[in-house]
């Protein structure tokens, strides 16, 4: 039986989900048994070039991570889809938009005035900013233009799978290769995670809450086995969906939603606030405001990996 | 699915104001539409039967009314649908008449607004599920909370028609604070006595239990099914004490004794007051060496009768009951409280309810008035409304008129002084009470003017009122012995109970009645009861008038085969989907709502949820779900209504 | 021609519904362009529905409940009282103009209430425009689909 061909692609993200993918530590040696990598840029050197020249349809399957940012993050997105019979958004930022999609609570002008301009350290008398291209005497320089907003995979081409995480978790990239090898992917469009919420898998004991005060996390020492909410501490384990074993959790760190929504939940944020909401012992405008406020970015700390998935977009254009 | 739109013209009141054929036009064309029908009165007695007639011709399976609003005749449209033998959840409403045709008068404005309001309706109506209405048989039996003279007389007139009634408190013994008050007022005569054969009838009226020594844990539920979730704690003392009292002379412990009111002290086991009920002794946990680790057996040494256990341990009890009376009582502060009176700083400054104790045959002095250096004093004042805290507790001036009379009575040499501030003497036969002491003479009346700035302070080696008179002028009473009249506070641990059956409380903390006129004897939540001084200051006459009020109202509404029906259109928990967070369980207005321990899952009460849908809402994992009112069949509706679908 | 905003406002059963009721029973003129969504409780509308509503077409969302302290299921309302306070911040992080969904408390005798507060809004959203749900770059990109 002929090798299935994958590929592997890192668009506007950090890089840890090509080494994730490593992650599944010997399983690797197995897999390329049964599957040869023909586009990887982050291991090898291979050129877009190289995918252009493929038939359309010819890998097998495409690991995209990271979001949409930029033109060259679209570019190629459409390339491999073309070129590849099954598309996986791979990791939060192709699923979800990831950590880059916190810039959608501002403007395209805002960031770059931010970075450019304003910070401390920045020194730019010519107030210089990228250009889309520039003439030098060599000839042009061209640069991919940045979008007003950063988009999730499955904003801009259709996506058959889904692997969330930040990063996704070797057992599950073990998995999909596993299903794939074998020939038993599940049904298209499917989201490879655990059916519930973190809480499912978090072992902390919890009570029936009853918040008075929410701490930032430099502010207490949480204990270890009690539920980090009961304490006061924000976890978005409760609008998240499950599979990561609750690592965060383990480590005494509140879960910070990478997974995303669970099922049942069309936008985690909005089940944040709903639920913290509802728990808040106030029963006054003044009193609830005041513990309200205590939550200090709301959306920055709700949307942390799944802005670019919230029912607006992340952010309204303006 | 078939669905039906049924268009109410309301003679002229939708008609005129909303072009119905261009409704009827739009929304035949929604889809799975079967029948679109505008009929002048739906709820009349043609336009009912012709609907029904329409329901079973077109075999509809969902059907929309377009009519009023649901408060006229939702019931009306859902009986309909049951008497054509359809699910009475299978239907909607949209109110075209007073939010649409009144409110709007474009008529193509309100046209519009109509077929948006009604595609809404289809669009929820989709989602419906029928369900089957439950009912449940009401629990006749009654826990009244507080075993003072309003909980026992309420006991016993619920119980006279054979139902089970619970009577709790938390002290060792029944009796509540009227044991503690030997003199009635206005005819001077033994409340004890009174008391003793209420509180024997108790031991034999087989359907009353008494329940002591016992905190309230929880309450959930409703009106003829209330759960009430207690711990008996121990009294260490079991069945064959006889109160001979011979335990409390070996224990090696003093406390502050509760029933002198700081007066004296008392052994750690003790006899809570001469006819208790039950009649047995209790050690005071908090008080007994042996549980702040020590071995002292002295109680069980000392006992002829092996009465002493003190292995016993908390008894958790679940009690099924269909009502509930409050009759908690009230609190008096103690004397240390009052430090603008000298309260417990100045020496003999007693308060009110010590002085009871002091003319008591049962108390320390043995019906005897006595300073602090055991001599009788020669002259006392009485201080009126000096626990005073807004409100007026309505039995203080008796109260001292009594001590005025008593006094007179007894030690025909004393001086006595009233310092009040108004008189309030509204109950029966206090006028008289009252005239007949001005008459005697032998008591000095002056009036404060202002009770606020009264104070009391050393005089020489006297306590002296200090108090503004009409015209604004100090004035002073020095006496012997200074007596505080002090006010009623609602008992300690009442607000919390309150709290926990969202029973609201008035401005000074009592029970507040659910109406104060027309409905003295209930709370705002229906079979939650008010007897007594639970729900402000009352004398022992009004205490029992209130409390058989309340009996009777627990009574009557609690008849064996009364059935209360539930709601079902409620919440219900995915358990595949719930992982056990527990925020729904703090958010349930009615505690409806418990966590499987084994499943880590949530699980709704069928019995105690409202429907209010607060969980579904909260629910961050998508897993808490609403009969009727579902995520999807609202999300629907909302693109209907914004006319994207 | 002035812009004309769509507004939707869920009303609880108990309180607001009532309110409505007496509005219209009154023949007080209420907006048009107020679309009324029953729910038992405003405890019931999820945050979800909220911005579902901005995002399908809604300008403005109300939320229309009992006062609190009167809520039909004691406290429901608190709820949505505290939500309300988080979404608000919220909703500014991602430039949702404040103002354009509101949480009031009308009860159900408060006809003229219902009428003022309904009219207010709509005045307080025409003010502000139409809400920007659009991105048109988003639209752009996926019409460009190869």
């Amino acid at each position: 039986m002929a090798k299935a061909k994958a590929g592997f692609y890192w668009a506007s993200s950090c890089g840890g989900c090509d080494i994730a993918v490593l992650e599944i530590g010997a399983t690797i040696l197995e897999v390329l048994q049964h599957v040869d990598i023909v586009f990887w840029p982050c291991i090898t050197d291979f050129k877009y070039a190289d995918v252009e020249a493929m038939a359309d349809g010819e890998m097998d399957v495409c690991l995209f991570n990271g979001a949409i940012r930029n033109e060259e993050n679209l570019h190629v997105a459409r390339l491999l889809r073309r070129k590849s019979k099954i598309m996986v958004a791979y990791g939060a930022c192709a699923h979800t938009g990831g950590i880059p999609s916190l810039a959608n609570f501002y403007t395209r002008e805002a960031l770059l005035a931010r970075v450019y301009d304003e910070t401390p350290s920045t020194v730019n008398p010519e107030k210089t900013r990228p250009q889309t291209s520039t003439a030098v005497a060599e000839g042009t320089l061209t640069l991919p233009a940045m979008f007003e907003r950063v988009y999730k995979l499955d904003d801009v081409i259709k996506v058959d799978y889904y692997v969330p995480g930040c990063p996704a978790v070797p057992e599950t990239t073990a998995a999909l290769f596993g299903a794939l090898i074998a020939g038993k992917l599940p049904p298209a469009g499917a989201t490879l995670r655990g059916e519930k919420t973190v809480c499912d898998e978090c072992r902390r004991t919890r009570k029936e809450k009853k918040l008075t005060r929410f701490y930032r996390p430099q502010e207490l020492v949480p204990t270890k086995d009690e539920c980090l909410l009961d304490q006061g501490l924000i976890c978005t384990g409760p609008a998240t969906a499950a599979g990561c074993g609750a690592q965060c959790l383990t480590a005494n760190q509140g879960c910070r939603g990478c997974y995303g929504a669970p099922a049942g939940v069309e936008d985690q944020g909005l089940k944040m606030v709903a639920v913290l909401g509802s728990l808040v012992a106030a029963e006054n405008v003044a009193a609830a405001k005041a513990i309200m406020d205590q939550v200090v970015d709301p959306a920055g700390t709700f949307y942390r990996f799944a802005a670019a998935a919230s029912t607006l977009g992340g952010g309204v254009t303006r | 699915m078939r669905i039906g739109a049924f268009i109410c013209k309301c003679g002229p009141n939708v008609s005129e104001k909303i072009d119905l054929d261009e409704v009827k036009r739009v929304i035949e064309k929604q889809p799975d539409m079967a029948s679109v029908v505008i009929e002048n009165f739906p709820c009349s007695p043609a336009g009912k039967t012709l609907l029904k007639q329409t329901i079973k011709d077109q075999n509809l399976t969902h059907c929309v009314f377009a009519a009023c609003s649901h408060r006229e005749h939702e019931k009306t449209f859902a009986r309909l649908l049951d008497e054509a033998g359809r699910n009475p959840y299978m239907m909607e409403m949209a109110n075209i008449r007073e939010h649409v045709a009144w409110m709007v008068s474009d008529r193509q404005q309100a046209t519009e607004r109509a077929i948006f309001q009604i595609k809404a309706a289809i669009a929820k109506v989709r989602h419906n599920q029928p369900l089957d209405h439950k009912e449940i048989e009401v629990s006749t039996a009654v826990a009244i909370i507080g075993g003072g003279i309003a909980g026992i007389k309420a006991a016993k007139l619920a119980a006279r028609d054979g139902r089970k009634v619970y009577l709790i408190d938390r002290d060792p013994s029944v009796g509540g604070k009227m044991p503690c008050w030997e003199k009635s007022y206005p005819t001077m005569d033994c409340n004890p006595c009174f008391l003793a054969p209420e509180i024997g009838d108790l031991k034999d009226i087989a359907n009353i239990e008494v329940i002591t020594n016992a905190d309230i844990d929880e309450i959930v539920g409703f009106f003829g099914s209330f759960t009430v979730r207690l711990t008996q704690k121990p009294r260490y003392v079991n069945d064959g004490c006889m109160t001979c009292g011979e335990c409390g002379k070996v224990c090696p412990v003093k406390v502050e004794d509760p029933f002198q009111f700081g007066l004296v002290e008392r052994s750690a086991i003790h006899v809570p007051f001469p006819g208790c009920l039950p009649a047995m002794a209790s050690i005071d946990h908090a008080a007994c060496l042996r549980y702040k680790g020590g071995d002292c057996d002295k109680c069980a040494a000392a006992c002829m009768f092996g009465a002493i256990d003190y292995n016993q341990a908390d008894r958790k009890r679940e009690l099924a009951v269909g009502a509930l009376v409050l009759a908690t009582g009230f609190e008096v502060p103690a004397v240390q409280k009052l430090a603008r009176f000298g309260g417990g700083k100045i020496a003999n400054v007693y308060s009110a309810a010590q002085v009871e104790r002091m003319l008591s045959s049962t108390g320390p002095t043995h019906a005897r008035l006595q300073l602090a250096d055991g001599s009788t004093p020669r002259s006392v004042a009485i201080l009126g409304c000096a626990g005073r805290d807004g409100h007026c507790s309505r039995v203080c001036c008796a109260i001292s008129l009594k001590y005025a009379r008593y006094v007179a009575e007894h030690y025909p040499e004393m001086a006595v002084t009233f310092v009040h501030h108004d008189l309030c003497l509204a109950g029966e036969g206090l006028q008289r009470f009252h005239d007949d002491i001005v008459k005697a003479g032998k008591t000095a009346f002056r009036k404060m003017a202002d009770y606020r700035t009264t104070r009391v302070v050393t005089d020489g080696d006297q306590p002296a009122i200090v108090y503004p008179d009409a015209a604004g002028k100090e004035q002073r009473v020095a006496a012997d012995m200074v007596v505080l009249a002090m006010g009623m506070q609602p008992a300690a641990g009442s607000a919390e109970l309150c709290a926990m059956l969202s029973v609201d409380r008035n401005p000074e903390g009592f029970v507040a009645k659910n109406h104060a006129k027309m409905d003295p004897n209930t709370s705002g939540i229906a079979g939650i009861y008010i007897a007594g001084c639970a729900g402000g200051p009352k004398d022992v006459q009004e205490s029992v008038m209130n409390a058989e009020g309340a009996a009777g109202q627990a009574a009557s509404a609690l008849r064996p085969g009364e059935k209360v029906r539930l709601e079902v259109a409620i919440a219900y928990a995915d358990e595949n989907a719930c992982s056990g967070c527990r925020a729904c369980l703090a958010v349930c207005p009615y505690k409806a709502i418990t966590a499987d321990a084994e499943k880590q899952v949530a699980v709704v009460s069928e019995v105690l949820c409202k429907g209010c849908g607060t969980c579904v809402a909260a629910c961050p994992s998508g897993a808490m779900h609403n009969h009727h009112f579902e995520y999807a069949a609202l999300r629907d509706s909302l693109t209907a209504l914004l006319g994207r679908s | 021609m002035s812009f004309e905003p769509t507004i939707v406002a869920f009303i609880c059963n108990w309180c607001s519904y009532g309110g409505a009721d007496k509005a219209g029973a009154a023949k007080l003129e209420c907006p048009a362009n107020v679309r009324l969504l029953r729910v038992m409780c405003s405890g019931r509308v999820d945050p979800q529905l909220l911005v579902r509503a901005l995002q399908q077409g809604a300008d403005g969302v109300m939320v229309l409940g009992c006062h609190p302290g009167d809520c039909h299921y004691k406290k429901g309302n608190y709820s949505t009282l505290r939500r309300d306070q988080l979404l608000q911040r919220m909703l500014e992080q991602f430039g949702v103009e404040p103002g354009r969904i509101s949480l009031d408390w009308v009860s159900a005798a408060e006809g003229e209430k219902f009428a003022r507060v309904t009219n207010e809004m709509v005045e307080r959203i025409r003010q502000l425009g139409p809400f920007r749900r659009d991105n048109p770059e988003l639209t752009r990109l996926r019409a460009t689909v190869p």
